[in-house]
């Protein structure tokens, strides 16, 4: 029986520890944010080729789905320019949309950070009614993916321009992380404790 | 002791569930605000309000929210779009400096090549040298090494050093891959840019491929393997269900080991075991029946294939060994037979152009197997195969040409007899209509052009029996493909394929194939 108990209490607590996820939500004005420490994407090639002095374009996009594999509702993609200071040994991070916004002398785990804090979503264009679920996916790129990106709006041009893109490195970055279902009303009645977390 | 391990699984358990306070960013670890700066506006154009709002930042820690609203007044009220809202080092190291961009955006070709300047932060560092490695300066061109020199001086500017990067990889190809480094310089205000070459293997392993495909009038077809690499080495396991490659469907699997180093980079050996059972159409039973002078079906197929290559560069290899196959033959009552035969083979490839520009690639194979009764072989036969691709890339154009031809004389067995009319070539026809033993002869040709993912060709080409005459068979159709690239073949297809009889467009014949490789 006690044999019993033990596998019953890890078969309990396995799905938990697997489930645990690494996204935390967060109201923030009219926007709703995430925090995600435990991702980190500055790591293998394209961390290597930032120490090497050159320029990496990373995108994060965060998608909100009506179910947890349903219909995107709503998608919102970041580019960021990832750079590493030779001398300073800090990182510098630019958002690749007007208006731009910078920053410099970020330590790895800062620079993650904020590339994370400036992707956000309006409150104004989540669902109220229902429950969504959020995904944060990020990904290195080449040069060229950056130069070609496509996202947004959806057009024969656009689907073209998509699928005629090289085929990807193997050796880029890319992971997606998600949480859900949530609804907003939760959010705003968490506003003022603890962060939403899954 | 066990309740104490429940007790503590359950502890943590319900602590998990709740929650551990995650490492978040907390306020106390956003940066101060050392000072507000607002570039691209006249002064006078900044009101006191304004410039009140700014201040009220200084001295607080930074806050997104913030920031963009104050970086939105000024907007409207200068009736100027913001083009940049910037956290740049302060003082101390916790400190910022907030600085407010305006201005008009630049052409978007200008804008593109300074925004490609301002994302590399390296880019305020001086070059002062820039140096070329694995190779003497003088393999490459004296206009290459003058346009490096030039760099010498200047701020490091990511499109030039790209643009040289591009070209030397041209210049030193294909003996040579390029990669590009900056290193810190002399000085805090300097930095070396260095070129690096190394020697491009001549050799890549071969990969198998896992794979699927299926064509409508055919059963679908699957491959899949594992490769396992160390060193110079690498050993593949796999299985397979195939009836797309040759008249026959193999079921079995596949164990292979590869050195692409033996002793020299220009010398690589391989050796595979296959060890396949057989499934046989009817058509192709009824066909044989009717074909005594063909040797007939087997039940299983198994063999073992060493073989040495020898490279002469990236380019040009040729290839020597030996297949030993044993059949165990089904009539007229079950009885092994082998087929031994000396392999040999020549490989040219070769690529002209580069990215940006019109890319042409070139593929020749040329491949002889001849089994005699000196290697113990029960069929006498030799076999001359001959494939040539063309590829012309421009942009999103791509034009592929293939050819390929066949003899085959003597007694040779089933596997090694050639077939038409199936994934990969005279798309639209069904290889049990055109000829279901196949043929001692083969005459192919294929002209595709792709726009991007879309693709229209024109398969032509037959299989036919010497000394009876032959009749060529002509197939249209269109499809989508990945531009990816997998054991030279699509990454992913789906095609239709229509065959062409008596000059008459067959629409209602129609045929659908589709595949993956990964």
């Amino acid at each position: 029986l006690k044999r019993l108990l033990i596998v019953a209490a890890v078969a309990c607590i396995l799905p938990i520890i697997l489930a645990a996820e690494n996204l935390k939500l967060r109201l923030d004005g009219d926007y709703l944010r995430v925090n995600a420490s435990q991702i980190h994407f500055l790591i293998g090639r394209p961390l290597e080729k930032l120490h090497n002095g050159a320029v990496v374009t990373y995108l994060l996009q965060l998608t909100i789905r009506a179910d947890r594999a349903g219909k995107i509702l709503l998608r919102i993609p970041e580019r960021f320019a990832v750079s590493y200071d030779l001398w300073e040994e800090k990182f510098s991070v630019r958002r690749l949309t007007v208006p731009e916004r910078s920053a410099s002398n970020l330590s790895v785990s800062a620079a993650e950070s904020w590339c994370i804090e400036n992707v956000s979503v309006p409150l104004a264009q989540l669902p109220a009614d229902r429950p969504f679920w959020i995904a944060l996916e990020y990904e290195s790129e080449s040069a060229k993916d950056a130069n070609n990106s496509a996202l947004g709006n959806l057009s024969l041009g656009s689907l073209v321009d998509i699928f005629s893109r090289r085929p990807r490195d193997e050796s880029e970055v890319r992971g997606v992380e998600e949480i859900g279902p949530i609804r907003l009303e939760d959010l705003r009645n968490r506003r003022g404790g603890t962060d939403l977390q899954k | 002791m066990q309740r104490v391990i429940i007790l503590l699984l359950l502890t943590f358990s319900i602590l998990l569930d709740c929650g551990f306070p995650q490492e978040v960013p907390r306020a106390e670890d956003k940066p101060i605000i050392e000072s507000v700066d607002v570039t691209g506006v006249p002064e006078n154009r900044i009101t006191g309000e304004l410039r009140d709002a700014m201040q009220a930042l200084v001295g607080q820690r930074f806050d997104q929210l913030a920031a963009d609203e104050v970086g939105f007044r000024i907007q409207t009220a200068v009736s100027q779009r913001i083009s940049a809202i910037r956290q740049l080092p302060g003082n101390m190291p916790d400190q910022v400096k907030l600085l407010f961009e305006f201005g008009n955006l630049p052409p978007q070709a200008e804008s593109e090549a300074d925004s490609n300047r301002e994302r590399n932060v390296n880019s305020r560092y001086t070059v002062e040298a820039v140096e070329l490695v694995g190779v003497p300066e003088s393999s490459i061109s004296n206009s290459l090494h003058a346009d490096m020199n030039r760099l010498i001086g200047q701020k490091l500017d990511e499109d030039r050093a790209d643009q040289i990067e591009r070209r030397m990889r041209r210049e030193l190809r294909p003996k040579y891959t390029v990669s590009r480094k900056v290193q810190r310089g002399s000085d805090r205000d300097h930095v070396r840019l260095v070129f690096e070459a190394e020697k491009a293997p001549l050799f890549d392993f071969y990969k198998f491929g896992d794979y699927f495909v299926g064509q409508s009038k055919q059963s679908v077809s699957y491959g899949l393997g594992l490769d396992i690499d160390f060193h110079h080495n690498r050993i593949t396991v796999g299985a397979l269900d195939d009836g797309d490659a040759l008249i026959e469907r193999d079921e079995g699997y596949w164990l292979g080991f590869e050195n692409i180093k033996t002793g020299t980079e220009h010398l690589g050996f391989r050796i595979d075991y296959y060890d396949y059972n057989l499934k046989w159409k009817q058509e192709t039973r009824n066909a044989l029946a009717l074909a005594p002078e063909i040797s007939g079906i087997y039940r299983e197929r198994r063999g073992i294939e060493p073989s040495l290559t020898v490279a002469f560069d990236r380019r040009f290899r040729v290839v020597a060994g030996f297949n030993v196959t044993s059949l165990q033959m089904q009539d007229p009552l079950i009885h092994d037979q082998n087929a031994n035969a000396l392999a040999a083979g020549a490989t040219f490839h070769n690529l002209w152009g580069d990215r940006g520009s019109v890319r042409q690639d070139v593929t020749i194979d040329y491949s002889v197997h001849t089994a005699s009764h000196n290697l113990d072989s029960d069929f006498i036969y030799t076999r001359h195969f001959a494939q040539a691709q063309y590829t012309v890339t421009s942009r999103r154009n791509q034009f592929v040409a293939i050819g390929e031809g066949g003899i085959l004389t003597g007694q040779a067995p089933l596997f090694e007899r050639f077939s038409l009319g199936n994934t990969t070539t005279l798309r639209g026809w069904n290889k049990y209509d055109l000829d279901p033993i196949g043929g001692n002869r083969l005459a192919y040709g294929s002209l595709e052009y792709r726009y991007t993912v879309l693709q229209v060709y024109y398969d032509f080409g037959s299989v036919w029996q010497q000394p009876n005459p032959y009749h060529v068979s002509h197939a249209i159709g269109f499809g989508l493909h990945s531009r990816a690239r997998e054991n030279k073949r699509d990454k992913w297809f789906m095609t239709f394929g229509i065959p062409i009889q008596s000059g008459h467009v067959e629409v209602s014949n129609l045929l659908f194939m589709a595949g993956v490789r990964f």
